[in-house]
């Protein structure tokens, strides 16, 4: 532990730290500060953060430190510090979406996410950089310059979440937030090497989330352990009146329950999941991941989800329908950027969104308006929407039949090179090919650092029943102190 | 089925996007290729399926009641301009002016 930093350390383990004293709230948050500065300075700038908290926090640690002292039982989160993906609102920090459409907006109300960390006495440390308005999976996308993978700098950290999963495997804030529509929290995970919690549909507040595809959208943590992932997610779920789409179902003590073992637990295997062509090195670590979890007393069942090829065509086309109307708000009027000398009411819309917007998000609004016009609606998003429901009665039949949690890998390859595939988008959208159906099927799924590939991260992917990430956070925690326990140094 | 520039033009115009020429002809290939991908899903049987949404996950209803709001600061302070209480916006030509947008 003493070789670690401050900011490498677990919420367990810096609580206690905190608690006893041996740890100062202050000397944390400028351990985290220091590391930011660092990342920033040292080789090629890492760029996981778009903006940074200023003086407020020093009145808090100090604040906080002080009732530590005076032996005051304080919030589950007191004096940790939370990276928080830009697109995410905030009071008193932009929230630009990565975009150059809202560069220096500061919105008018904080997201719930936000307002719950506060209330268990979280330090909101920063905004983390992402794929514009969240759409890609590598965070080139991003108006204000790429992030970089902190485990190798000329490779991508995937994205869209790729700030906040570079903040965790750097070191540079023990937890983050991320959000995910087709993989962006779980996707950059697994290419970083962190733990990646995208919970079911609804059972975390979108308040405040700046929404691109609202059937899809959720908020979910980035972490360094599934304990934390765990811990947070008891924070910041819950029905909430403000998002009429949360759900109003108990959130456990989720962090308080893992350690029961696996005995009995029936894993599903998809076979479209392990195509010929899925690199061998991530093949055989998703084979050892598995025949751990049987070694834990797990069943292994072989099952198949028969509409899984499907998947990547109708998310992209609902995903993109839906950003094209969500979108369609940045009309150089009431928010951002506004190119003043058009010379008509249309012009001011079209020349501000041509400026203001990059070219993924020009391309994503073009295919999603063509998917929802007169004459393509029924051919596009009306029959996506029906392969839809076929996706999630694949997953429905699956535990029907008894399942409890689905293994897959992440994402078929490892961090690939900047640049690499930017100029080919089909490529990029192929990235996710493992991780939309989660979202289609808006079920709860974690990716989870199962090994090493050309000396980079693999993670392995769990999914479970709607509402049921208590067995999903067991099953994954299992299999994290399993490979823990033979390879201590996966983590590092 | 595939999209040509001029589909390109027309979308870009709905969508109320300006395009540069590159981007135009770089959006053509690209959204060829893309929804040349998206075919799959047309030769798929869905006739038994209904469309996910809306059936599983109706709109809840509440009390149409008034509450607090969460606003973290007044509007005036992030309105680019603001006077008497209301937004100050840019004079639209098509407020006052004939011609394309007058129609709107």
């Amino acid at each position: 532990m003493e070789t670690r930093r401050l900011t490498e350390l677990t919420i367990g383990e810096l609580r206690d730290g905190l608690r006893s004293r041996r740890v100062r709230a202050a000397d944390l948050l400028e351990a985290a500060l220091r590391a930011i500065a660092d990342s920033q300075a040292e080789g090629p700038a890492l760029n996981a953060f778009i903006s940074l908290a200023g003086d407020e926090l020093t009145e808090q640690v100090e604040a906080l430190d002080r009732a530590l002292d005076g032996g005051e039982e304080l919030g589950s989160l007191a004096g940790i510090p939370v990276a928080i993906k830009d697109n995410i609102c905030t009071r008193g920090l932009p929230t630009t979406c990565g975009s150059k459409i809202l560069e220096g907006y500061v919105s008018l109300y904080e997201a719930t996410v936000v307002r719950k960390l506060r209330a268990a006495g979280a330090l909101i440390l920063g905004k983390t950089n992402l794929d514009e308005f969240s759409m890609g999976s590598s965070t080139e996308n991003s108006g204000f310059g790429p992030t970089r993978n902190p485990r190798d700098r000329e490779r991508v950290p995937g994205g869209s979440s790729g700030g906040s999963a570079a903040a965790v495997a750097a070191g540079l804030a023990p937890i983050a937030l991320g959000s995910d529509t087709g993989g962006s929290i779980r996707q950059p995970a697994s290419f970083c090497g962190v733990v990646g919690l995208k919970p079911t549909y609804g059972r975390v507040s979108r308040y405040g989330l700046v929404a691109f595809a609202s059937s899809l959208d959720q908020i979910g943590p980035l972490t360094r352990t599934v304990e934390d992932a765990a811990l947070l997610l008891s924070v910041i779920g819950g029905v909430d009146r403000f998002d009429s789409t949360s759900a109003d179902v108990p959130v456990p003590d989720f962090s308080g329950q893992l350690d029961v073992g696996i005995e009995g637990v029936v894993v599903g295997v998809p076979r479209e999941y392990f195509p010929d062509e899925l690199d061998h090195g991530i093949a055989g670590l998703c084979r050892a991941a598995v025949e751990r979890l049987a070694g834990l007393g797990a069943e292994l069942r072989e099952i198949s989800l028969p509409h899984t090829d499907y998947a990547i065509p109708a998310y992209y086309l609902v995903a993109n329908a839906e950003a094209s109307s969500n979108l369609a708000r940045y009309d150089g009027v009431r928010y951002g950027l506004r190119v003043p000398s058009a010379a008509s009411t249309t012009a001011v819309y079209r020349e501000s969104r041509g400026a203001g917007f990059g070219a993924e998000v020009k391309r994503r609004i073009m295919l999603g308006t063509y998917g929802l016009s007169a004459g393509y609606y029924d051919e596009y998003y009306g029959r996506a929407q029906r392969v839809r429901r076929l996706i999630a009665q694949d997953f429905e039949q699956a535990f029907a039949q008894g399942v409890d949690v689905v293994f897959t890998p992440t994402s078929p390859t490892v961090a690939f090179r900047l640049g690499e595939r930017v100029d080919d988008p089909l490529q990029m959208y192929l990235s996710d090919v493992f991780t939309v159906t989660a979202n289609l099927a808006r079920l709860p799924a974690i990716s989870i650092p199962i090994g090493w590939f050309e000396g980079l991260p693999v993670g392995g992917q769990l999914l479970a029943r709607h509402f049921d990430e208590l067995t999903l956070l067991r099953v994954a925690s299992a299999l994290e102190r399993s490979i823990a326990a033979s390879r201590p140094d996966l983590g590092a | 089925m595939t999209i040509d520039r001029t589909d390109l033009e027309r979308i870009a115009e709905l969508a109320r996007l300006q395009l540069s020429e590159e981007e135009l002809r770089k959006f053509t290939r690209d959204c060829q290729a893309i929804l040349a991908y998206f075919e799959a899903i047309r030769g798929l049987d869905v006739t038994d399926a209904a469309p996910a949404g809306a059936l599983e996950n109706p709109t809840p209803m509440r009390e149409d009641s008034v509450g607090g709001d969460r606003l973290e600061r007044a509007p005036a302070e992030i309105a680019p301009a603001w006077r008497e209480g209301y937004f100050v916006l840019p004079r639209l030509p098509a407020m006052d002016a004939e011609g394309e947008g007058a129609e709107e």
